[in-house]
């Protein structure tokens, strides 16, 4: 690969000089081991120093601004007004100024049940079959994996392209002329194949690699048992990966309640706003009727979704961090 | 035995088959591109590209008009620009961070790792509003500044590099810090160069992320001009959802921005394979 390291990010950096005059040593240890200590703690923060400012200005100082801003109401052109709670009672209450609250939760529920569950059932069954000692593994995995090497908007683009009741590829293997983006009872469907045909390279490659790294004696011993290949996989492979099938299961689940690209792209939310999911809504209200207050009240009703999310499925992963 | 047999040959046409449900409309898409616009507008029109005689042939009319009605060259140098110096800055700083959590035992170390771990629990969601405005105040809105700025460090890849620097032996680093070696030095010549396969993956990684993606551009970038790759196709994209004239200009544009991500794929896919497992299983 090509250095990609700017080299005047480099020269900026001050590197820590090795020795200089200390400040007094504290608390009566010895000189040496006292200065030791200042030291390490100057490099350190020196090193960290770029992401502390980075830390500070693009995430803290956002996300107590979103906490501000939910108590406002704010149009971006006048001053802010504080409203208190309201911009979370309205969402969460008033169903008349509010409309597509609840509805853009609902439809990304929906998408997520659609996408996640079945997206894995199937990359796990994928990976077990990869993982029978198939010849060209490399080769399937690299195949797999291109959906998601590809730009997400080119991804759109060939589905509305495969889906279009007209033209489309998959109209003309079924002999129909169904536009599948353009009936409610299909739109979130279709997007919802999308995404777990574009996931699925991405959770085989994750999944198949935890299985290799299972103890080969375990499913030894469970052959001399006599346990075929289906029992196998249930009483071994299983239960090994459990720590990562959950991992897959919270990430997917935290990437689908962001999902935007595809229903802004595709659909724009219709029709009759089946496709409206949650971000999308989000933005509609931060970007199109510039309601800022609003918008930031519903990141952090989705902050706290996502933080819920979390916590149950932490409760079940084993900590694996060190 | 030959029930083992068949059983075989049925996962491996099974394989083959998801092969093509999975790499087949890229291919379905690229031919298609070659065509006439009017053929592909057609209902039944053949796979291949091919003239009125059915012979075949291949047709760059779609990707002339692509280039000149998206700018297609203005916006490969913006993403270019974006892309590389966002990873740039990535590769080196996220690294520098890493380094301290994993090696400098400063004071507040674990209590500062412990927030930044938090932190990657909030979604981006929340910081779409709040971003936007700052990068206003900063004078960048409208600019490419504001594709990168926000976007120089990742905290999921701070953590990646300390969980790859806390993999190696300490004994080389601590060899040249008796020597004198200042630990800019060390980590500089001798943890880094250890690091260059994590590093390839992370470049990698963080390139084509920012070459993807499409919110954020879409929230601080106005003039056509500015925009990125993802941007320029998806303003044609949401307009052909509606208009299916213009999918002859937004099937060529598809696959000008896919092919520079397929072929980095290609060339590192073993670094990518390797190191995608690695972070989910570190994670």
């Amino acid at each position: 690969m090509t250095q990609l390291i700017d080299p005047a990010v480099v020269a900026g950096q001050p590197a820590t000089p090795p020795r200089r005059p200390r400040p007094a040593p504290r608390r009566g240890a010895s000189p040496r081991r006292t200065s030791y200590r200042a030291r390490q703690n100057r490099t350190g923060y020196l090193f960290i120093l770029p992401f502390l400012l980075y830390f500070a200005m693009f995430l803290l100082l956002p996300m107590l601004m979103s906490f501000v801003l939910s108590f406002m109401e704010w149009d971006l052109r006048s001053a802010p007004t504080f409203v208190g709670l309201d911009n979370y009672a309205n969402l969460l209450f008033d169903p008349i100024r509010y409309p597509e609250f609840w509805p853009s939760l609902g439809v990304t529920l929906q998408y997520i049940l659609m996408s996640v569950p079945l997206g894995i059932a199937f990359a796990l069954g994928i990976s077990a079959m990869l993982n029978a000692n198939v010849k060209g593994e490399g080769f399937f995995k690299t195949a797999y994996f291109i959906p998601n090497v590809t730009a997400v908007v080119a991804v759109a683009a060939m589905w509305i392209f495969m889906l279009d009741p007209q033209f489309g590829l998959i109209n003309d293997v079924l002999g129909t002329n169904i536009s599948f983006l353009g009936m409610p009872e299909t739109a979130l469907a279709s997007l919802a194949a999308m995404a777990i045909w574009g996931a699925l390279g991405y959770n085989i490659l994750i999944l198949l690699s935890a299985m290799k790294s299972i103890d080969e004696s375990l499913y030894e011993a469970a052959k001399i048992d006599g346990a075929n290949a289906v029992q196998r996989f249930f009483a071994i492979t299983l239960p090994s990966i459990q720590p990562i099938i959950f991992f897959i299961i919270i990430t997917a689940t935290i990437g689908a309640f962001q999902a935007f690209d595809q229903m802004y792209l595709m659909t724009g939310g219709g029709p009759d706003g089946s496709t409206l999911t949650y971000l999308l809504s989000l933005y509609n209200h931060a970007f199109r009727y510039f309601e800022m207050g609003t918008a930031s009240a519903m990141s952090y009703l989705l902050l706290l979704i996502i933080l819920f999310v979390t916590w149950v499925g932490f409760r079940f992963i084993p900590q694996k961090l060190d | 035995m030959i029930a083992r047999r068949i059983s075989r040959v049925a996962l491996y046409a099974f394989l083959f088959f998801l092969v093509a449900l999975l790499v087949g409309p890229f291919l379905w898409l690229t031919l298609a591109s070659f065509k006439d616009g009017s053929q592909i507008l057609s209902a039944d029109s053949p796979i291949l590209p091919v003239d009125e005689n059915g012979d075949f042939q291949i047709k760059l009319d779609n990707y002339v008009v692509a280039f000149d009605y998206l700018q297609l060259n203005t916006l490969f140098l913006n993403t270019f620009i974006v892309a590389t110096v966002a990873t740039a800055f990535n590769l080196f700083f996220n690294s520098l961070a890493g380094y301290a959590f994993a090696r400098i035992a400063f004071r507040g170390r674990e209590t500062i790792f412990r927030l930044v771990l938090a932190s990657l629990m909030v979604p981006g969601t929340v910081m779409l509003v709040p971003n936007m405005i700052i990068i206003n105040q900063l004078g960048l809105f409208d600019s490419l500044g504001a594709l990168i700025v926000p976007f120089v460090m990742s905290v999921y890849n701070i953590f990646l590099m300390r969980q790859t620097f806390l993999g190696f032996p300490r004994e080389l680093e601590e060899a040249a810090i008796i020597d004198g070696a200042s630990a800019f030095r060390v980590f500089w010549t001798i943890a880094m160069p250890l690091a260059r396969p994590m590093l390839v993956v992370l470049g990698i990684t963080t390139f084509m992320w920012n070459y993807n993606n499409f919110l954020w551009p879409l929230v601080v970038i106005q003039s056509p001009e500015n925009g990125t790759l993802s941007l320029g196709l998806g303003s044609l994209v949401s307009a052909s959802a509606t208009n299916a004239e213009l999918y002859p200009v937004m099937l060529a544009a598809s696959v000008v921005i896919s092919v520079p991500l397929i072929i980095i794929f290609l060339v590192f896919q073993k670094h990518i394979v390797k190191g995608i497992a690695a972070g989910a299983l570190k994670g």
